[in-house]
Parts: structure tokens; sequence; C-alpha cells
């Protein structure tokens, strides 16, 4: 599965897979996506990125895990591809202390404002999802694990309270995540 | 549109309106007018977010780093701080890109555009022309607009990531050209994308142009990059319809950027001139015979003739440059043969550099001062923002002056309108806007 973010800085990968940006390869074919939001470099925004990038060894291949930026065309085409989106983002309600983890399911309303860090022209992981239920283009799940987050500098780690609930957010996920992709037991045999 | 406040105090005389947060731009700052009967007392654009000192970061680092540096500086346009970089570091080095590598330069710019002008034009300001608050309340009733808006986005990132690594902050970009450069292979497989991306940005015309645009016309000093052969992207003169005709190097001779109180980022000015515009308007009005064939005849059918000084017209003139963009990227493709080398080798030798390039929403002028080490001693970077704020400034004031006759909220809502004629990133300037307007 393409990475947008091979790793912070790792130009090798461009040259290391030649091909493996071409649009053909990049449609989403994978039903269920774990998606990484923030910037990998601004402290605290850094949680959804470090979370996938801890899990990508782990969940069983055929999950996509992807780090995005909140890019809107990439985060809908996303969540049109895949049955089942899991995003990990930082936010700021300013009602939670931070590394508090907030569980939010996206197909149960529409998502209260700030529950989403609001990133590059106003459009973030909230707008996206907003906009992807009134094109009908919203997937069956939708689950967003919001970490309060409260620093932002350049070139700094998360803070430890964040890293603690990133914590909590990755054991959330390895089981909601295998609940999703676990296959339905067949259907019972009809009584006679 | 932001949701207003309104508070009227107890004797009636003064209205104020308070918008805590202004949609559909980026970066955080406020607006206040105080309308004293039918005359502006006060008018101006405040901008809060903290100094992001990126010029004082890039002090001390080596000239190769820069380009990556200042591509963390916007999320929406860092291939213009990558190429504006790029070119300066050349320039103290005395090296001249040109060939295929120059192309692919183009090529990225060419997505970055899109991609920009894709999200600006339908995402962002098409609401206001539509009259919803937002992209989202627009979508229910045009979702066939909003799915080609994302679908042009998409094509726009394509291009950044496959010439540039990834669409956010491109990693593949460097001083001298690329880390690696794509076959023609990969190149083509952008080409049906492409194509449907021009004519949708043609049908985006047709569309915008039934638009009911406010009569204004402003007799702006428009500042653009000119180039002999090319709608410009990364290089020319710099040139203005009040007879500006400069070398880049000698920038600092004819603007100044002034530290205002009111404000975090600094206003760049034309030393005698004061205000001056730049973006899609400028380069349209000093360089549209340069646009590509289709682009050219879709300016035409649009009615946009010599001149645009509408600045809601910019609309149009963004559609315009995606077509253009979109042809220009065909032609790259069309052309392109793989250089022997991903990029020139460039020696670091004591000097001053600098490199002006087009950003989607005008021009990005950096300079630097290397020692022979190819250190970094000075940097100076002018975004287009800055060198737009007094003229939206400007704007507003003309535009308020002749609308008093408005409600609070028609005039909130037009103004905030304006305000996005200019794509304005405020980040990149220096974040929020906050509009407040008192009458007394």
């Amino acid at each position: 599965m393409r990475d947008t973010f091979p790793e912070t800085g790792d130009r090798t990968g461009i040259a290391r897979v030649p091909g493996h940006m071409t649009p053909a390869s990049r449609e989403p074919t994978r039903r269920i996506a774990v998606v990484g939001v923030g910037n990998p470099e601004r402290g605290d925004d850094a949680a959804g990125c470090l979370v996938v990038r801890r899990l990508r060894s782990e969940l069983p291949p055929g999950i996509a895990v992807l780090q995005q930026s909140a890019d809107v065309a990439e985060l809908i085409q996303t969540l049109a591809g895949h049955h089942a989106v899991f995003i990990i983002d930082a936010v700021q309600t300013g009602t939670a202390q931070p590394g508090h983890v907030h569980r939010i399911d996206a197909q149960a309303g529409p998502l209260p404002a700030g529950c989403s860090d609001v990133s590059t022209h106003g459009f973030g992981v909230r707008e996206a999802i907003e906009l992807a239920r009134t094109l009908g283009r919203l997937p069956p799940t939708v689950v967003i694990f919001g970490i309060e987050v409260a620093e932002f500098t350049l070139g700094r780690p998360p803070t430890n309270a964040v890293a603690a609930g990133m914590e909590r957010v990755i054991d959330a996920l390895r089981a909601e995540v295998g609940t999703v992709a676990r296959p339905r037991p067949p259907c019972p045999e009809p009584s006679r | 549109m932001s949701t207003p406040r309104t508070e009227t105090p107890g004797n009636g005389s003064t209205r104020r309106i308070a918008v805590d947060y202004l949609a559909r731009v980026e970066g955080e700052g406020a607006m206040y007018i105080k309308i004293l009967g039918d005359h502006i007392e006060h008018l101006e654009l405040k901008i809060f977010e903290p100094p992001r000192f990126f010029e004082a970061f890039l002090r001390g680092r080596h000239m190769g780093e820069a380009v990556d540096i200042t591509a963390r500086i916007c999320g929406i346009c860092p291939v213009a701080y990558q190429m504006s970089s790029a070119h300066a570091m050349e320039m103290a080095c005395g090296v001249r890109v040109n060939g295929p590598i120059r192309d692919l330069r183009r090529l990225i710019y060419c997505g970055e555009w899109i991609e920009s002008h894709g999200l600006h034009t339908f995402m962002l300001h098409l609401p206001d022309f539509l009259g919803y608050p937002s992209a989202i309340d627009m979508a229910k009733d045009y979702p066939n607009e909003v799915n080609m808006a994302l679908r042009l986005k998409k094509i726009g990132n394509s291009v950044v990531n496959l010439i540039g690594g990834r669409e956010i902050h491109p990693i593949n970009l460097r001083v001298g050209g690329f880390y690696r450069v794509p076959t023609k292979r990969e190149l083509r497989s952008l080409v049906d994308d492409l194509q449907w991306a021009r004519d949708a940005a043609v049908q985006s015309v047709r569309f915008f142009q039934a638009l009911e645009f406010p009569e204004i016309e402003l007799a702006y000093e428009v500042v653009a990059l000119r180039h002999p052969e090319e709608y410009p992207f990364n290089e020319g003169r710099l040139i203005s319809n009040k007879g500006l005709d400069i070398d880049i190097r000698e920038f600092n001779d004819h603007f100044v950027e002034q530290h205002v109180e009111r404000s975090n980022a600094l206003h760049c000015v034309h030393r005698r001139r004061g205000a001056y515009h730049v973006g899609p308007l400028a380069r349209y009005n000093l360089n549209h015979e340069q646009l590509l064939p289709t682009a050219r005849e879709t300016a035409r059918d649009a009615g946009l003739g010599d001149g645009v000084w509408n600045p809601y017209r910019s609309l149009l003139v963004r559609g315009v440059e995606m077509v253009h963009a979109c042809e220009e990227a065909l032609r790259i493709i069309g052309e392109y043969e793989m250089p022997d080398a991903p990029a020139l080798d460039v020696h670091p030798q004591a000097g001053v550099g600098h490199g002006c390039t087009e950003a989607p929403r005008g021009i990005l002028y950096h300079r630097y001062r290397l020692d022979e080490q190819g250190v970094i001693r000075e940097a100076q970077i002018v975004p287009p923002t800055s060198q737009n704020q007094r003229q939206i400034e400007d704007d507003l004031r003309v535009f308020v002056e002749h609308n008093l006759a408005l409600s609070d909220e028609q005039l909130q809502w037009q103004c905030e309108q304006m305000i996005r004629n200019y794509d304005p990133c405020i980040s990149c300037a220096t974040h929020f806007l906050k509009l407040e307007i008192e009458r007394e």
C-alpha cells in the first residue's frame, strides 16, 4: 500500500519503488484504512502519525495504514475507497486534559465543531467527513480517535500526557480494527 | 460566513459586530472597522499569529537545507518556497538550471497551481458567490461541482506527488534539481487525468462566468514576473503596470517591508507608491498574451479581455490559470526526455542569491547571503500575503465607503468575500480572522 509519507525525510523511498506513485496504484484497494493525521514535526500534533507508524508492522496485511495531512481531496478519497476508516488526529476541544482520548463515531451524526484539528484553510478532518457525508461518500464505519493536545512546538516530540494517550489509542485500535476485519461467522443453517 | 456576534449598548448609538472566526482563509488575524456616521474612522487588518522565525531558523544552516526548511512554511504552496529558495541558492553559486530539470520544476509548479486554485475557487470562494456559509452547505445543492473540485485538487496533488515524492511538503526537490527524476512512462501516467482536468477547468470558468460579480474596479499597481516566452512560474523580470521593470536582484531597492504595530506580519510596500497587488490578477494583466491557446481562448470566451480590475473576477482568472497549468503540464510531459542526472552539481561559494517565483497567490521573494562554505548568514523571505496585506486594507476601505448602506451582516459577508479575493495565506505571512465592525 502506498504511504503518503514514506518516512519523514526518507528520500530513498522515491527511488526504491519506481512506479509506486502512479495514479493507478494509488487507488485504494483495501477495505479498511487506519489513517494518522497531523504534522509529525510539531509536538503533540505528531500523535496521529506516530500511532500509525507503531501500528504499521503489526496490523494484518490488507489493512491500509496511512499517514496523511488533512488534505480534503486525499481524505475524501480514502473515505470513499474503504468500508471502514479509523482516523487518529490531534484535537483541541479545551474541555479535556491533554492526552484524553475522544472516540467519535462519525456515523452517529454530524461532528461537533472543534472535534478535529482545524488545518490549512479551515479544511480539516471534520470538514472532509462532513463533505463526504453530504456527497454520500461516507463509508459505513468511520471512527475518529481524537487525542486532546496542547503543545505544537516545531521539532519537539509529543508531551508525556499525549504519548500516554497514544498508547490508549493503539490498544483501542488493535481491538476495534480486529473486530471489523474479522470475517463474519458463517450464517447458521436455517433450522428445519 | 462566520456567525456574527452583535452587541448593542443600551443607548443604541454604537453598534459593534464581532466575528470570532472567519472561515475559509488560512491563518489567525482580525479585521477591525470603525464607522462614524458616513465615513470610516479606522480600518485595520491585524495579524496576531505569533511570528514564526523561519528567517532566523535558516541562519547557520547549510544552503542545501533551505529547500526543505522553507517547504514547511506552507502546506498549500510548499513548492513555491522550495522553488524560490533553490533558485536563490543557485544564483548565489553561479549555477543556472535548464533543460528537462527546469521543465520538471515548471511541471511540479503546475501541480501546485491546480491543487491550490482548485481548492480556493470551488471550496473557499465559490460559496460566497452562491450565498452559502461553507462548501459543505454548498455541496448539498452543487454536488457535481464539489466532486469536480475534489478531483481537480486530487490531480494537482498527483502531479506534486509524482515529481515531489509526496503532495504536502515534497521531499524530492533540491538545490540543482531533484533527488530522482521520473521516467517518461511515469509522467505519461498523468496524461489522462490532466486532459480531464483541463476540460474540467474550462467548464469551471464557464460556470463561474454566469455568477454575479459585485461591480467595482480598482486602479491597482499590479506586480508580477514577466518572462519573454512563458506565462510566469519560476523566473523573469519583475514588472508592473506603473513602469516597474527590474531584475529580481533589485527587489529591496524598490520594495520595503514595514513593521506595523497591529500585525505580526510585515507589510511589504513599494518604496514610493505604497500598496501593490500580486497574484492571479497581476499575472493575467501583465502576461495574458502568453497563456497557452486553450487558456487564452477560455479567457476570451469569459470576456476577460486585456485587463481584469474587478478583484472579485479573480475567481475567473484562477480558473483560466488552472486551464493553463493543465495545458502546460501536458506540453511538458509530451516533450519530456529524462535528463542524464537528476541534479546539477552546485558548489558553495560566498555570495548573495535572490529567488522570485509565482506562488499561486503571487510573487514569493527570497534572498540569502552565503559564506564560502555555503552556510546561510542572512535570509529574507517575503511571501505574497505580506505584499497584498496593505492592498487588502485599501480595497476594504473603498468597498466599505461605497457600501455603508448595507446592513452589518451584509457588509461583513462582502468584506470577507473581498478578503478571499486574495486567497490570503496568513500563516505564510507570519492565523483566524476576527472581524469587528463598530458604528457610531
